[in-house]
């Protein structure tokens, strides 16, 4: 099990992903996930039927309930609605304990019971995005002291909300505002938050109104995504090509010209192609006269740069 | 001007989490920065790392600056990243402006990447980090993942030169820009910038 320092892979069509919607109980999680498209709802939390617009639903007692779970059952779904994780999580802790008491110690996990939590958490979630759905994980929130402030976290057990943080894609909270619910991504100095597509905070309509409120929003972070991974991808080319031609650079004159094209380089990554060049340049002896706006050779060449971060 | 790093506004994040902190706990921080054994494992790291230099590689253990690394877990980065590259920003602010500076561990595209050697993982602690959100605004970047190693110190004899640490996890985090991040950012530098200027921290000409 090796470190691997590789080429990146071509970029892939972000086809599903894992969005994580938190909320203290009784905000309206459940029938925010049931507005996405096409649903099968995981109820772990035997609270589905407080949900005013919910689809199809699997009423779950142990994790054995779901862990058979094959791409014919999900089958005529779009989206999987896991509800709530930390119910789910307590669920497979339970298996977990119960196929290996080694794996548990007074009714909880052992350290290495929490490493087994970890990994089958991550491959079963893996496995079932393998066929092609979304993944909602649906999860209560609890206010926690970090200094002088009240932070919202979710509410589930130890080591494994770590799963949830790392494997959400997209991390929204919803609250109420004014009577109004309120659906954001945003992280602030209170609340947690993965926001991909920048999206502005988004007051949550009437389901009655827009039954499908959360497949648009779905939608909408899936178009942003696949516009940002061939941007990404393009970026990451140029600024490679970059590298090269910086690095071949030896004389004043050659930084000279890489400045002037740097001039004509996509703006998304001008300023950083900028500071490769600065940088070379002056890892080989060279100063930048801004008012004669070209490179000299310095003498003598300059001392290693102190660390700035 | 006032000259900050970014991991200065890190240091005050902490600072502000933790009610015992007092306020020369605080400048102690600021101002002496002890070098442990964890950030010189961290850096050695950071140079296996750099020492591929574009190149793929796959490594099982490997030894650089007085540690040996031995690899128990599956880890991944990207080979064609521009590493170690330094940026700044200034940031004005009633206290005065702030030339805030940062150096990013590798660039890939518009994604910025750090790697990090703990022995504890803890995600929480990298969902509040400024770091991730100051380096998105310095970069122009739109991601930033953090690549976190978990690793164990592996105890030694006396006579040993090279310290053995055992990764045994391997994490990975994505980050994204959002709305108003400028706003926050700005708002954590103003916060810090009155402290360096009470302190007569940081102040360049």
């Amino acid at each position: 099990m090796p470190l691997r320092i590789v080429k990146s892979i071509e970029p892939i069509e972000v086809r599903t992903i894992t969005l994580c919607v938190y909320a203290p109980p009784g905000i309206g999680k459940t029938s925010l996930a049931s507005s996405a498209e096409a649903p099968l709802l995981l109820d772990f939390d035997a609270g589905a039927y407080r949900s005013a617009n919910r689809g199809d639903i699997v009423p779950v007692s142990s994790w054995a309930d779901v862990a058979q779970i094959e791409d014919k059952d999900l089958a005529p779904y779009k989206t999987l609605i896991v509800d709530t994780a930390g119910r789910a999580l307590d669920a497979l802790s339970a298996e977990i304990i119960r196929t290996d008491a080694k794996m548990g110690r007074g009714g909880a996990l052992s350290l290495q019971g929490y490493g087994a939590l970890k990994s089958r958490f991550i491959t079963w979630l893996k496995w079932v995005r393998s066929f092609g759905i979304d993944v909602v994980l649906v999860c209560h929130s609890d206010e926690q002291k970090n200094g002088d402030e009240m932070v919202e976290r979710l509410d589930m057990q130890g080591g494994s909300k770590g799963e949830v943080y790392k494997s959400a894609d997209v991390m929204g909270r919803l609250y109420l505002k004014n009577g109004k619910r309120v659906l954001n991504f945003s992280p602030t100095d209170t609340a947690f938050g993965k926001n991909p597509a920048q999206l502005a905070p988004i007051e949550v309509p009437d389901f009655s109104v827009e039954p499908r409120f959360f497949a648009r929003v779905i939608g909408d972070i899936k178009a942003h995504l696949n516009k940002k991974t061939a941007e990404q991808a393009a970026a990451s080319a140029a600024l490679e090509e970059w590298q090269g031609l910086v690095g071949a650079a030896t004389s004043a004159a050659d930084f000279d010209s890489l400045v002037t094209s740097a001039a004509e380089s996509p703006e998304n990554i001008r300023t950083n192609i900028k500071r490769m060049i600065m940088a070379e340049a002056k890892k080989k002896g060279f100063t930048y006269d801004a008012a004669a706006k070209a490179f000299a050779q310095a003498t003598p060449a300059p001392a290693p740069a102190q660390a700035a971060s | 001007m006032i000259r900050m790093a970014v991991t200065d506004l890190e240091t005050f994040r902490y600072w502000k989490a933790n009610e015992e902190s007092t306020m020369d706990d605080l400048i102690a921080r600021l101002t002496h920065r002890e070098v442990t054994v964890q950030m010189r494992a961290g850096g050695a790291l950071a140079k296996v790392i750099e020492d591929a230099a574009g190149a793929q590689v796959e490594l099982d253990s490997v030894v650089r600056d007085g540690f040996e690394f031995v690899f128990d877990c599956d880890a991944e980065l990207p080979a064609e990243a521009v590493r170690e590259l330094r940026a700044e920003r200034m940031v004005t602010t009633p206290y005065g402006d702030v030339r805030l500076v940062a150096r990013c561990d590798m660039l890939n595209g518009l994604t910025v990447r750090d790697q990090k050697l703990t022995e504890r993982w803890d995600a929480e602690k990298y969902l509040d980090s400024l770091q991730w959100r100051a380096y998105l605004d310095i970069f122009d970047a739109d991601a930033f993942v953090y690549d976190v190693f978990e690793a164990t110190y592996e105890k030694g004899k006396p006579e040993d030169t090279v310290t053995r640490i055992k990764v045994t996890g391997f994490n990975r985090m994505t980050f994204y820009r959002y709305p108003d991040m400028r706003k926050d950012v700005e708002s954590a530098v103003c916060e810090l910038a009155e402290v360096f200027q009470r302190i007569g921290h940081g102040i360049v000409a």
